[in-house]
């Protein structure tokens, strides 16, 4: 066991060396997290939504649109600025506000009498085409504005309550936007560190050292072993690093530390088999960079690395059932704030444990010495 | 200590060993001479079980195959492409490499002091492999393969690209590890180098042996006569000659000699003669 360790002592050694490598395995990872973290504060709760900015357009100019317009600037979905329409217009082709909305002429009596049964009142309503679900938004915020003094009439009671339950918060979901992000950062650490670990495979064969190794006394499969050994253990410094920081600097609380630790040593396992199915795609160095880096691109795109399952379509979630992406992911999160039970965690665990099985098999199989 | 018997290893059309089988004794510095391409390297990779050969059979010092791992730490080994991990100090190569043999501790470190000062690197031990010369990481190659003290030193051209003073320097470890009763195979090409280093010579060509005895033996059975070039003025005469000092103690009796040349016979001569080809342009 002593040259297994001397093995991967060594491997550690060369790979505080490697520029790249640290980069890919440590620094990328945290700008991940933080950059992602920083643009979406908000949709995963605790970081407070920002108001959607909209102009008012009131052509109407009655005692009644005015009041329209101070209830709609109360709304806090809604961030509202006055102007006229030529303005507003521009600046919502101009990308500086979601939409615009345009109270017409006669807007206090349509008003009046749609309380009545009369005709409804008819807003126009400017959107920038990107930002249709904010446009959609609006449309409530509106029409909750327009019933306000029935509300008013009615001692201030909704006429209508909807009870929001966020089924995974109410335990255990994201305390903030870092607790999504950080996961999905992690994984590229990870895959850096099984891109890095498989191309200085590729580099020993042809600098010579993997040759004089095997005429070393040791088998070939405690090199390998060796080199496995190294990679496991970057991959499970990298993660407690990297979750180090979420938790210390971001404020990241995971839900269950002893889950936790069995996600990252499955995602350890996991892509320290992948490592070693990396290292036979390609012969030289660069070779074996670009097709590896090249799937393990392709396996984050598809497994939620690059943007997060839930936004992704029905048919690219079936999908990404194939990536280990997903599963390493999913057992970080199911650790962090999904609140999974032990029995939750046995699938995703379980996935990565068989998948770094087969591809650790495979790979020594296929290994050209 | 090393046996090759009927040693074949074939890449596809190319034959690299044809039944190679010769023997390096104990304490013996065995040369393995012939051009590039003649089938060296494949014959040292097949003695150290780094290849496995389609024919043949290698013993190491009567344990058996190298094969087996155990066998394989009797064998040190100077691979011809340099072998080393170059983001690493000298000294932690040497280090890393001892423990793969089992060294540890106290004995690890003197070792390693010692082998920095055979590489002639004692002040650069702690300097990075990629800040050496050629030279240098040539010296520091062949320490790692002394790294575990082994009795057989398969050394694969162990001066190829190195400068005058660090090939001196390395005539001098050989020269040592001899005197200290390692056996030793050394392939290389210069036929100065094995003139100078071994015991006995094979010269191999095209992965097979064409003949294997002492520098001197080789030259008398396959080397020819020596070659007197007498100078006068009329020109120059050439004459082969049995026994060239009797000759040349005729000729320069002779008046109106202007200069004499005596050609003896080398290894050249004998791959000449043996191949129809010169070392040199093989």
């Amino acid at each position: 066991m002593r040259d297994v360790r001397a093995l991967a002592a060594k491997d550690l050694r060369l790979m505080l060396h490697d520029r790249m490598g640290l980069f890919f395995g440590f620094a990328f990872p945290i700008l991940y997290a933080v950059f992602f973290g920083i643009i979406s504060s908000g949709f995963a709760g605790g970081g407070g939504g920002s108001a959607i900015p909209i102009a008012v357009v009131d052509e109407d100019g009655t005692e009644a649109s005015a009041s329209f317009v101070a209830d709609l600037a109360k709304d806090p979905a809604v961030g509202v600025e006055r102007m006229d329409r030529d303005a507003a217009s521009e600046r919502v082709r101009r990308g500086k506000l979601a939409a615009y909305v345009v109270i017409g002429k006669g807007f206090g009596d349509r008003r009046a009498k749609a309380m009545m049964g009369g005709e409804p009142v008819r807003f126009v309503l400017g959107s920038d085409p990107a930002r249709q679900a904010e446009a959609a938004m609006l449309q409530g915020v509106l029409v909750r504005a327009v019933f306000e003094p029935m509300r008013a009439a009615m001692g201030g009671r909704e006429p209508v309550v909807v009870e929001r339950e966020a089924v995974q918060r109410r335990r255990f979901g994201p305390n903030n936007a870092y607790a999504v992000t950080f996961p999905q950062a992690i994984l590229w650490g990870i895959m850096g560190c099984a891109a890095g670990f498989g191309i200085s495979l590729v580099i020993e064969r042809t600098q010579g050292t993997l040759q004089r190794l095997a005429m070393a006394p040791l088998g070939r499969a405690r090199i390998l072993a060796g080199k496995a050994l190294a990679c496991f253990l970057t991959i499970v410094a990298v993660t407690a690093l990297l979750l180090g920081i979420a938790i210390a600097v971001f404020g990241v609380r995971p839900g269950s530390y002893p889950l936790l630790a069995a996600g990252i040593a499955s995602n350890a396992v996991a892509f320290t088999g992948i490592m070693m199915l990396l290292s036979v795609v390609g012969k030289t160095e660069r070779a074996a960079a670009s097709i590896g880096w090249g799937v393990l691109v392709l396996l984050a795109m598809i497994g939620g690395g690059m943007i997060p399952l839930f936004v992704m379509p029905p048919w690219l979630q079936q999908i990404a059932s194939f990536s280990p992406v997903k599963w390493g992911i999913l057992a970080l999160e199911g650790a962090i704030w999904r609140g999974f039970s032990l029995e939750e965690m046995m699938l995703p665990c379980g996935i990565l444990l068989a998948l770094g099985a087969v591809c650790f098999s495979l790979g020594a199989r296929l290994f050209r010495w | 200590m090393l046996r090759l018997e009927g040693l074949s290893k074939r890449y596809g059309d190319l034959v690299a060993v044809d039944g190679l089988s010769l023997e390096a004794r104990p304490g013996e510095v065995l040369g393995l001479l012939g051009p590039n391409g003649a089938g060296k390297t494949t014959t040292i990779r097949m003695a150290v079980g780094q290849i496995a050969p389609d024919a043949g059979a290698v013993d190491v010092g009567g344990a058996g195959s190298p094969a087996r791992p155990e066998v394989r730490g009797k064998i040190g080994v100077a691979p011809q492409e340099l072998a080393l991990y170059d983001d690493l100090s000298a000294a932690a190569n040497l280090s890393f490499f001892g423990t793969l043999y089992g060294l540890a501790g106290a004995p690890l470190e003197a070792r390693v002091a010692e082998l920095l000062g055979i590489a002639g690197l004692a002040d650069r031990g702690r300097d990075a492999v990629k800040t050496f010369s050629g030279g240098m990481k040539r010296r520091l190659n062949l320490a790692v393969a002394l790294v575990h003290d082994p009795p057989l030193l398969l050394l694969d051209e162990p001066t190829a690209g190195v400068d005058a003073q660090s090939r001196n320097r390395l005539f001098e470890v050989v020269r040592d590890l001899k005197a200290r009763g390692k056996t030793i195979v050394y392939t290389t090409h210069y036929m100065e180098e094995a003139e100078r280093l071994c015991d006995r010579v094979a010269i191999v060509d095209r992965g097979r042996l064409l003949a294997l005895d002492t520098v001197a033996a080789l030259i008398r059975a396959h080397g020819g006569r020596s070659v007197v070039r007498v100078e006068r003025p009329g020109g120059e005469e050439r004459m082969e000659s049995a026994d060239p000092l009797a000759d040349l103690q005729r000729v320069l009796k002779e008046p109106a000699v202007r200069g004499v040349h005596v050609e003896r016979p080398d290894l050249e001569t004998v791959f000449l003669t043996l191949t129809g080809r010169s070392l040199r342009d093989a």
